[in-house]
């Protein structure tokens, strides 16, 4: 009797599994990006993958985490690489040869990432890389990079790495602090008067709050009501929520990383703020509705891209062209705008080595900084700047009945204070 | 005042999450003398078969709580009866029982990424229409009310399993005496089984309970764990009651702390608390026997 209650559980815990796993399949496969992508190179989801760089005629590696904390937006990032690569390589690759891919997964963690690099660098000898979305890993390994001479595009948005001097590292995106001032100037459009903030304590997010706290110091029509940290690894914010609305803000900032902030937008709406809420890029998640729901309405929010909920909604022809392949690809649209950011990085590097016609690292330093390309981003334009950079500025958004559209389109077609309480 | 009632529920909220969990550290841990760390990840496991059978195969929400629970509780007792046990008998140091769990909770945790991704997955809302309710002038969301009662009604209700029934009562026999136990005709190793498969169960709720203020993720139960642990210390490590009052202290101390004070040192401040107990009241609130 005792066994065969044991079997029964045992089969039971088995079936639910199982069906469980089959009926994730499509799910998984926006996560995972195998098989239907999958580049004729190695595109293994860890660091032991198995390809040999001489087989192809540019490799290129990638460091960032499709496991951890910011996995969602790494597996992103991840899928706009491989999802580039297989576009180049379907097209005739580059340097009369196919583009190999290496990969290893930092776990969104710094010390990851060193390992990362070092594994890239020295085992598999890439060509060129795409970094992870986080800058603080990007800056933790730009000296491993600068020395290799390797050429690196990276996707994290904080200025501060290619403020370091280094000049074989790129962004293939506006950097975050061309959003604070749009911000604020969004939060004076709406009638925000006192502000309160949380702000995640990882780099990205204190760098990015320290631009706009230096536009708010010259902003006297907003006074900073309360300032509170979120530290890394909580999950419930209610006390500190607490002590931002009992100042009595009219508007509240959030920066976070976007799985943290959808849980602090619902957490701040269960305690009954109905105002507008504040924040970066990673708003642009579309989890944060999926999770916040009706709460994310009134969410304004800075950033270069702002996935459409259909890939005909999207905003050009190549942001179109991009979704469909991605849709056709992983089943459904990027959870992240990183995956756009990947997907950029990629198409300057291959393009950079194409117009250079060599592999080699110097060369292809050289002619991205001097490379003029559209991308999903804008009109970039290296030569523009001597750090790297290759756009400036940032988009205002705003969630409104359940889609994220433009502030200005907004303002035209409601009244800019609809969400104030 | 409102601000106080605010913080109160929220406190409440998050203690009987860690409650739900230091009771399932302190019933084992008296149950068998074994320190667990598969608890959070059965939580987290927990929170996804729920969300699987309410989100995804779009089953009522008591019924998908009730099969998951029930699952929950079979994967407990055939962790006891598959790797716990055979240690045991093998005669295995306490510490090798110990990393087993590790283990086994990293296991588990791997496998909810497998089947269910890395991403956050969105729990649908248990309540229609409007998420919070208003008490006063405070507003407080429906499902951290639900989970206040819920976890008290289970705290309640295993209070009175281990009190007023005969498998209780034989379950604390066996905590305190395993051979007298087993003289008297006691099952010993079904009762740390089953003891093993309600620490599942509770988990479980727990993570039911919670997933749909903080999503059904594999990294959820890591998040909670260690605070847990600090509750189940701090009321008196393998006292059952002092677990439920040590978690509820843990979880109003780290809201009013972020709320009164900052949330930079909640985490510094609610650690602090529990090394002050470890050192100065070793047996908690509860005077437990945790002396060798």
């Amino acid at each position: 009797m005792k066994k065969r209650v044991l079997s029964v559980i045992l089969a039971a815990t088995m079936v639910m599994g199982l069906l469980a796993g089959c009926s994730s399949v499509e799910e998984a496969e926006s996560s995972a990006a195998e098989e239907t992508t999958e580049t004729e190179s190695s595109s293994d989801t860890s660091s032991d993958s198995s390809s040999s760089s001489g087989e192809y005629s540019y490799v290129i590696g990638h460091y960032g985490g499709i496991t951890g904390t910011t996995a969602t937006v790494g597996t992103a990032g991840y899928n706009g690489i491989q999802l580039a690569i297989q576009y180049w390589n379907d097209n005739g690759g580059v340097l009369g040869g196919q583009i190999g891919f290496e990969f290893y997964d930092d776990g969104g963690t710094t010390e990851g990432a060193v390992k990362a690099v070092t594994y890239l660098l020295e085992e598999k000898n890439v060509d060129g890389l795409i970094s992870s979305q986080l800058s603080g890993n990007i800056q933790a390994t730009g000296d491993q990079v600068e020395a290799a001479q390797v050429p690196e595009v990276g996707t994290g948005m904080n200025p501060a790495w290619l403020e370091q001097g280094w000049t074989y590292l790129f962004r293939s995106v506006p950097n975050n602090a061309g959003g604070a001032q749009p911000l604020v100037d969004a939060m004076l459009t709406v009638g925000v008067t006192d502000l309160g903030a949380m702000i995640y304590q990882d780099d990205g997010n204190t760098s990015a709050w320290a631009y706009v706290t230096e536009v708010l110091e010259n902003t006297p029509e907003i006074t900073l009501v309360a300032e509170e940290q979120a530290m890394v690894g909580e999950s419930d914010w209610t006390g500190t929520l607490t002590s931002i609305l009992n100042k009595n803000p009219n508007g509240v900032l959030i920066f976070a990383q976007g799985e943290q902030a959808s849980l602090m937008i619902k957490q701040l709406r269960e305690l009954g703020y109905e105002g507008y809420i504040f924040g970066p890029e990673t708003f642009s998640l579309p989890d944060i509705r999926n999770v916040a729901g009706d709460g994310a309405n009134g969410i304004i929010f800075f950033a270069p891209h702002c996935i459409p909920d259909s890939a005909d909604e999207a905003n050009s022809e190549a942001e179109q062209e991009f979704l469909e392949l991605y849709e056709a690809a992983y089943g459904e649209l990027p959870a992240s705008d990183v995956a756009y950011r990947a997907w950029d990085a990629t198409n300057i590097l291959l393009t950079a080595v194409e117009q250079a016609g060599t592999a080699d690292g110097p060369t292809v330093r050289d002619t991205i900084a001097n490379l003029k390309i559209d991308i999903l981003a804008g009109s970039a334009d290296f030569s523009a700047y001597d750090n790297g950079e290759c756009l400036s500025g940032q988009q205002i958004y705003i969630t409104h009945e359940g889609k994220n559209i433009l502030f200005s389109t907004f303002c035209e077609e409601n009244d800019p204070s609809l969400y104030m309480q | 005042m409102s601000t106080f009632i605010s913080l109160l529920i929220g406190g409440l909220v998050l203690g009987c999450t860690y409650g739900m969990l230091s009771l399932g550290l302190s019933l084992i841990y008296q149950a068998s003398g074994f320190m667990n760390f598969t608890q959070a990840n059965l939580l987290m496991f927990g929170a996804f078969v729920c969300y699987q059978f309410f989100g995804v195969w779009g089953l009522p929400f008591v019924i998908s709580l009730i099969l998951s629970v029930a699952i929950m509780f079979g994967v407990g007792c055939l962790i006891e009866r598959l790797v716990i046990r055979r240690l045991v008998e093998k005669h295995a140091k306490n510490v090798y029982v110990v990393l087993s769990t590790i283990a086994i909770s990293i296991i588990i945790e791997n496998l909810a990424m497998l089947i269910w991704n890395s991403r956050q997955h969105y729990f649908p809302s248990i309540f229609s229409g409007s998420s919070s309710v208003k008490i006063g002038s405070v507003s407080v969301g429906k499902e951290s009310l639900l989970c206040i009662v819920v976890a008290l009604v289970a705290m309640v209700a295993l209070h009175f399993f281990l009190n007023k029934t005969k498998f209780g009562t034989a379950m604390r026999a066996a905590a305190m005496n395993k051979t007298a136990a087993s003289c008297m005709g006691i099952n010993v190793n079904r009762t740390i089984s089953m003891t093993y498969g309600i620490a599942a169960a509770l988990a479980c709720l727990g993570g039911i309970l919670i997933a749909p203020k903080m999503t059904a993720y594999y990294q959820v139960g890591n998040q909670i764990s260690m605070k847990s642990f600090a509750g189940a210390v701090i009321g008196g490590y393998g006292n059952i009651y002092g677990a439920i009052v040590g978690a509820l202290f843990v979880g109003l101390l780290e809201t009013f702390v972020g709320a009164y004070i900052s949330s930079a040192y909640k985490e510094l401040i609610v650690y602090g608390v529990m090394i002050v107990f470890m050192i100065v009241k070793p047996s908690g609130l509860f005077n437990a026997k945790v002396y060798e």
